[in-house]
């Protein structure tokens, strides 16, 4: 009798759990232990789709980024035109609604937390007089209620952790223009300095918790002069003490500043410079299902295999477009000789 | 046969386009409500079932072009203060 070897050159592969999609190749062939049946893998992909439009199109928006795709807050803003936003608007998987106010408008400010328990801190006024923020709010599920300053004020920072537990990496002062390489770590009250990072970033996309976090893309510059930045792939991580250099991103990612989420050991980002998006497993980046329009400058958040983008420019102008992601999926079948 | 089809469409949001939707036929989103889709069945309902409007590739790019030339004439408009950190809105080439 003909075996299956022989007819393709290799053996049934024997597992004892469900074959996951990194792992697994469509149309794969599969013994599966426990069940004592021959199985085949489909691989339905991952794509992003249109969720609730927010009341506000804007961009430099924040989002609570360890929230969840239907568990999301959405603050601040900038634009259309020089309009500066001190907007919340709550999203639950459909629609979003607003809901109260920050104390002050502003724009390029850090993001962090979840819909439940968000931080809002830094960020950049245009209005005049031009402000560059030191100030941060907590938002308690209702309201915002100032709490401890950043000891530098600073926007367009890579923020990255919880309400009572995380970091301000890096960023700029607008008008006059200057960067900064300094960490802040923040404990659910005060902000303390940290470790520098190894270089002047701006516009990164911060990712993870405190002690497991990480900082990618966005711009460098090998000093503090703001017209020396350029678009970097570096890849940061930080270990709530120490910044290290990981693999890059992929040179199509390059600058890419807009949004992400997860951890540090499954991130992504997506929304500049084009479409694309990036997941990182905590060693390598790999491109995914591009989102249907530009998002640049917008926010977003939530885990790798179900994320959510909203608001930003570009494409179109100003954005009040939503998308959520579905990871992509294996499906077991159980192979019969009907 | 053309890859794509052009039109326009109003983003309605949630489920404006789906997963499923997005698995089966190329869609992209650009300025103006200009949408291409992939040149199939599946795309041509989409385009239809959202009250689309069928465009020629010119015609689609001529709204994208006119949109994004309205954005950089706002952006000029802007104040040096304004334009801190942005950047003027670039021209925009359907596939």
């Amino acid at each position: 009798m003909t075996t299956y070897r022989e007819i393709f050159g290799k053996s049934v592969k024997s597992i004892d759990t469900g074959p996951s999609p990194a792992t697994t190749l469509e149309g794969s062939i599969n013994y599966d232990t426990p069940s004592e049946q021959f199985k085949s893998a489909t691989l339905t992909p991952g794509a992003w789709a249109s969720g609730g439009n927010l009341n506000t199109g804007r961009y430099f928006i924040n989002a609570s980024t360890a929230g969840t795709q239907n568990a999301m807050l959405g603050f601040a803003g900038y634009g259309p035109g020089s309009s500066i936003h001190a907007l919340t608007e709550s999203y639950n998987g459909t629609s979003w609604s607003e809901v109260a106010d920050l104390p002050v408008a502003k724009s390029r400010a850090g993001g962090t937390g979840t819909q439940a328990a968000a931080l809002c801190f830094g960020g950049f006024s245009p209005a005049g007089p031009n402000t560059t923020f030191n100030t941060t709010e907590e938002w308690g599920g209702s309201s915002w209620t100032g709490t401890g300053n950043m000891n530098q004020a600073r926007c367009y920072m890579g923020g990255f952790g919880t309400q009572t537990a995380s970091v301000a990496a890096a960023g700029a002062r607008l008008n006059p223009d200057l960067l900064y390489n300094v960490t802040e770590e923040y404990d659910g009250s005060t902000w303390t300095s940290g470790n520098a990072m190894p270089g002047f970033f701006v516009q990164q996309t911060g990712v993870g918790t405190l002690t497991a976090g990480i900082a990618m893309a966005g711009r460098k510059s090998p000093s503090s002069a703001y017209s020396g930045r350029s678009n970097t792939t570096a890849t940061l991580e930080y270990d709530g003490t120490n910044w290290t250099a990981a693999n890059s991103a992929p040179a199509s990612a390059e600058g890419s500043g807009g949004s992400g989420g997860g951890t540090q050991s499954a991130a992504w980002m997506g929304g500049w410079p084009d479409k694309a998006v990036q997941h990182y497993d905590g060693t390598n980046y790999s491109t995914v299902e591009s989102t249907a329009t530009r998002q640049s400058s917008g926010g977003g958040g939530a885990v790798q295999s179900a994320g959510i983008i909203f608001g930003g420019i570009v494409d179109p102008p100003i954005s009040n477009a939503t998308e959520e992601y579905t990871g992509a999926t294996i499906t077991k079948r159980t192979l019969t000789t009907s | 046969m053309a890859l794509f089809i052009y039109g326009t469409a109003t983003h309605t949001g949630k489920n404006f386009f789906t997963a499923e939707d997005r698995r089966a036929f190329f869609l992209r989103g650009y300025p103006a409500n200009v949408w291409v889709v992939g040149n199939n069945e599946k795309g041509a309902l989409w385009l239809a079932n959202h009250n689309g409007v069928e465009k020629t590739k010119s015609e689609a790019q001529a709204l994208v072009t006119a949109d994004v030339n309205a954005a950089q004439a706002a952006w000029d408009a802007l104040s040096e203060e304004a334009r801190a950190g942005t950047n003027r809105p670039t021209e925009v080439t359907l596939p």
